[in-house]
């Protein structure tokens, strides 16, 4: 029987561990996972801890009710502290790439100029990004998506919304010979979504890099303005047994996403002398609209997320078309009963798009009693007015595309018969937090960068202000919103931060290293 | 950075807080049957049998049983949050038994305080109608939240499916002749790139 190609041992631990690396890199997301494998093809030696566990191909079967509660933090139960919006991350090895739907967007230019000149960040326009968003492009095998890929439902979007005079575009996404099975977000059980757990991760390991998985940071040791350890939990995934991790390193990067990472710091009273950590908190806010057709559209079938439409990405709103498994999309419709059974029951008839923005408002993270994340974030009003153009865009691209009933999922359950409904049922929605279903996938900029320390929580490069050897490198970084799906920004900020480690030894490695312990 | 939970006295105050109008507002929603609570020696993982059988009254509310279309009832949603819940965190579960004990032991209709799984199924459903309005925004709060788990959890369950036409997983359904079996080995890795050398800039 021949060998699986990912390079994977089984999790084990029967001891407590003590290791020692140039580099520790806590996270596997898309800025961890880049950040470890570009020093370890640099020639450091690397330790990844991760607090999920691993998962590969053959523990994805494709159920909701199995993987949601594995492969998400609080099983994609997690919500705002209003509860207003459910926020979704992944928490397993290849953080929330292992449960993306492999969308890919260079970062916008304005944005990046915005944080030049707005947050003193130098060489960060989008040419100055150019080198490392090529190789992550590279990994990833990034394409834009074939038009033969599209399933009905990103068909239908796209035919909507050129009858109503829109553009509307294919995705790039990040997949190699996708069989288009439809369960990108539950983990592809084929190795074909190229999510960090299938590309970066492994290159790692293939470059001497070591993965802990099921491995929690707690705390730090540290010495002057310097830390010297994390450590940590390992749990037995078999056995449940705890052991203790300790790693030494000269250097550490903290990758646990946009609310894990401000927790871990703040927990344990690191990078926080701007009062910034855990502050400026975007989450792109999202919200959907369900078109239901006389002809099935089995929109589960193939790629869920295939098109989008750009126009009003300049107003800070995407129109992308996604599907959802039966136990998400009921959630997703906020609206229960035996009306929203009888939608239920047309499931394969529905097509499904979601309105993405680019957020004006901010929120906070900050660490409840029992040593969890609390998240503060209100839809601000200026969001709420791209909410109802969005929405009613979307609105009218399902009717213009042949729908013969649109539902808006709002709890007072609102299905619209024409298109001459659209303006007043959706300017009378009441937007309050728990009204409309409102969800994010992509969280940012509770640890930004800024080159005042004041105004940040790290310098430009990632590196906490206050610490010698204390990096962030995921999504945390973005002093603002981006407004597109953020994977490959992510990614290419970690590949930038790597090149700049890499390029001055001396400052990050500076110490007796411990080069080739791990 | 420390903020309290919600306190049981705010939770409580919000269920009472829905008293006056909760038979009086109609909704495009049906109830059916009732259950019980477990009985004695019923298993369970997380719940007592008291906050089962709310979470399971309430699912039926929302979720309601239809004639060729389970709902959950038939899907078994309390049992299998039941399941789902003695693995989550402290927060969720301490937050999920006060919401259930809320909808239990205080329902107050017609005059006086009865428990939720002792109504009738319309007024059930008038109950819950009424947090979905209500003044206070724990108590929208704590409908969406209710509508979104009991939503969720009836529907990942594959006994809903065939009444919705979705086929489930292809794992163990089809491969095409592809090789689509994620159990075996895969030899190579599809990407190449993975492992290859960067010799752009």
């Amino acid at each position: 029987m021949s060998k699986d190609w990912l390079p994977y041992e089984p999790v084990a631990y029967d001891r407590d561990l003590e290791l020692t690396a140039d580099a520790c890199v806590i996270g596997t997301g898309a800025g961890g996972a880049v950040f470890a494998s570009e020093l370890a093809e640099g020639g450091r030696s690397v330790v990844m801890l991760e607090k999920g566990n691993l998962y590969t191909k053959q523990d994805f079967n494709q159920h909701e009710r199995d993987m949601m509660p594995k492969l998400f933090e609080e099983g994609g139960a997690r919500t705002t502290s209003d509860g207003g919006i459910v926020v979704l991350h992944g928490n397993c090895v290849g953080g929330s790439t292992t449960v993306n739907w492999a969308i890919c967007f260079d970062p916008p230019e304005q944005v990046l100029e915005d944080w030049t000149t707005g947050w003193g960040l130098p060489d960060l326009k989008l040419a100055d990004l150019r080198p490392s968003l090529d190789k992550v492009r590279f990994v990833l095998n990034v394409r834009r998506l074939d038009e033969r890929e599209l399933n009905a439902n990103s068909r239908l979007l796209m035919d909507g919304a050129r009858k109503l005079g829109l553009r509307a575009e294919r995705f790039e996404h990040s997949r190699t010979a996708c069989v288009g099975s439809g369960f990108c977000i539950l983990g592809c059980a084929y190795d074909r979504k190229q999510s960090m757990l299938v590309t970066y991760v492994p290159r790692a390991i293939h470059h001497g890099a070591r993965l802990l998985a099921a491995a929690e940071v707690t705390g730090f040791e540290r010495s002057g303005d310097r830390i010297t350890a994390a450590v940590g939990v390992l749990t037995d995934p078999t056995t449940g047994r705890k052991h203790r991790v300790r790693v030494r390193a000269d250097l550490f990067a903290v990758a646990g996403g946009a609310i894990s990472t401000p927790v871990l710091l703040a927990k344990n009273g690191l990078a926080n002398t701007s009062g910034r950590l855990g502050e400026n908190l975007t989450v792109h806010p999202t919200t959907a609209v369900v078109g239901m057709f006389d002809t099935p559209v089995r929109g589960f079938e193939g790629i869920h997320f295939g098109s989008y439409v750009p126009d009003f990405e300049p107003e800070g709103i995407i129109i992308e078309s996604v599907f959802a498994y039966p136990g998400l999309m009921a959630s997703a419709m906020l609206a229960a009963g035996e009306r929203s059974q009888k939608l239920m029951a047309q499931y394969d008839h529905m097509a499904a798009g979601i309105v993405l923005l680019h957020d004006d408002g901010r929120g906070r993270v900050r660490v409840d009693g029992h040593g969890l994340p609390v998240i503060d974030y209100l839809v601000s009003p200026k969001d709420q007015a791209k909410f109802r153009k969005g929405l009613k865009t979307l609105a009218r691209i399902y009717f213009a595309a042949g729908a013969r009933e649109v539902v808006i999922p709002h709890v007072s359950g609102p299905v619209l018969t024409s298109p001459d409904q659209v303006d007043r049922v959706i300017d009378g929605l009441d937007l309050a937090p728990n009204r409309l279903a409102t969800f994010s996938a992509h969280q940012m900029g509770t640890a930004a960068m800024a080159a005042d320390p004041t105004k940040g929580v790290t310098d430009p490069w990632g590196r906490v202000h206050g610490w010698r050897n204390l990096m962030v490198v995921d999504s945390s970084l973005m002093p603002t919103s981006l407004g597109v799906n953020p994977q490959i920004t992510i990614a290419a900020l970690a590949d930038r931060a790597a090149r700049h480690v890499l390029a001055e030894p001396a400052r990050y490695f500076g110490r007796a290293s411990y080069s080739g312990s791990v | 950075m420390t903020t309290p939970a919600i306190s049981r006295r705010q939770f409580l105050s919000a269920a009472l807080g829905l008293a006056g109008g909760a038979l009086a507002t109609s909704l495009p929603l049906t109830g059916c049957a009732p259950t019980a609570y477990p009985g004695p020696g019923t298993p369970l993982a997380f719940f007592t049998p008291k906050q089962w059988g709310a979470l399971d009254a309430a699912g039926r509310a929302l979720w309601p049983d239809l004639p060729g279309q389970p709902g959950a009832g038939q899907a078994g949603m309390a049992t299998f949050a039941d399941v789902l819940f003695a693995k989550a965190n402290p927060r969720l579960q301490a937050d999920l038994r006060q919401l259930l004990d809320a909808i239990e032991d205080l329902t107050w209709t017609t005059g006086r305080l009865r428990p939720f799984t002792a109504l009738k199924p319309a007024d059930q459903v008038a109950y819950l109608a009424a947090w979905r309005d209500g003044p206070l925004a724990l108590q929208r709060r704590a409908f969406a939240g209710l509508v979104r788990l009991t939503g969720m959890l009836t529907y990942m369950t594959p006994a809903t499916w065939p009444a919705i036409a979705y086929p489930g997983p292809w794992i163990g359904r089809f491969d095409f002749g592809m090789g689509l079996d994620n159990q075996g080995p895969l030899a190579a890795c599809p990407n190449p790139n993975v492992f290859r050398k960067w010799e752009g800039a």
